[in-house]
């Protein structure tokens, strides 16, 4: 019935999260810090939907005159899609706070600001 | 066979877009591979009957977000400048990014996931079939089933396809989360709006 398995989704978003987590990690500046926490959003959302599509309970329907076994809730794209709101609002004050910080230090190169080092 | 093929291109894609967006000698060329990268998990999306969610997907991801990332590159950056890219710290983080990936993967490929067999319904949706083991009343209770009556009197259960579902689920079971996240939004742009301010 579904020709791709679970599992083949869960490691791509697994790797997609984890490349995200390296540019979090391993990236100086601050808009590719931004980018990776795109990406791992990205893939938390995509293995939300991954889950939604394999394992919520399905309901014997007729449609068109044919029986058969569907997928009826819809609970993990709702999920899905407050993510991606997350990720706007995310973005949206992310970005704000690197043109503030930009127009303080002039750079927004994330070893520069250690302002807060004791 | 299609399906198959499909997915291992749109995830080749995906992820060699998102190394792109690490790798990447500018930040601008990184902003473009992030666009890609975008794209592939609304293909993604599709491919798992989520068509809905594809098109919010290339609205917010690619119209909206990558086009505020590009914009806030050409008003802090020199676009094409090649500074160093990488921190100090990077050969740890590829560790535990790998360190992870390697968990999340063996976990992902060994845990017996409670995987049901159905398809995604079209966009008109199906008639529930009523029988032993779906009565009536157990019927009623799928969320965000359509009850009908014609004139004889004849109940029958509409399950509406996905994005009908997805519609109706946002004024009823998800009312509460749909309108606290309205207000989320609201209160992020206009934080994001008094910060960047002057």
């Amino acid at each position: 019935m579904t020709p791709i398995p679970l599992w083949w989704y869960l490691i791509v978003a697994a790797a997609l999260f984890c490349i995200g987590l390296y540019g979090t990690l391993a990236r100086r500046n601050a808009l590719n810090v931004l980018m990776g926490v795109e990406l791992m959003l990205n893939a938390v959302s995509l293995q939300t939907v991954a889950f939604w599509r394999h394992t919520s309970p399905v309901v014997t329907l007729d449609v068109f005159g044919t029986q058969g076994q569907y997928v009826t809730g819809v609970s993990g794209q709702a999920f899905s899609l407050f993510i991606i709101t997350l990720a706007a609002a995310e973005a949206a004050v992310g970005l704000a706070l690197i043109i503030a910080i930009y127009r303080n230090r002039g750079s927004v190169e994330l070893d520069l600001f250690d302002a807060l080092r004791g | 066979m299609i399906q198959q093929v499909a997915f291992l291109v749109l995830s080749a894609l995906m992820l060699g877009a998102a190394f792109g967006v690490v790798a990447a000698r500018t930040v601008f060329v990184s902003a473009l591979w992030l666009i890609t990268s975008f794209l592939g998990v609304a293909g993604l999306f599709v491919l798992l009957g989520a068509g809905f969610l594809a098109m919010i997907q290339l609205f917010v991801y690619v119209g909206a977000i990558s086009i505020l990332i590009l914009f806030v590159i050409m008003l802090t950056h020199d676009v094409m400048g090649r500074h160093k890219q990488r921190n100090r710290q990077w050969a740890l983080g590829a560790i535990v990014a790998f360190g992870l990936f390697a968990v999340m993967a063996v976990l992902g490929y060994t845990t017996e996931w409670p995987v049901q067999q159905g398809a995604v319904p079209p966009a008109s949706g199906g008639t529930v079939v009523l029988n032993a083991e779906m009565t009536a009343a157990d019927a009623g209770r799928i969320p965000n089933v359509v009850v009908t009556e014609n004139e004889e009197g004849t109940v029958s259960y509409r399950v509406p396809g996905p994005t009908e579902a997805l519609g109706r689920s946002f004024v009823t079971e998800n009312l509460l989360p749909f309108e606290a996240i309205g207000a989320l939004l609201l209160v992020a742009l206009v934080g994001a709006i008094v910060i960047a301010r002057e």
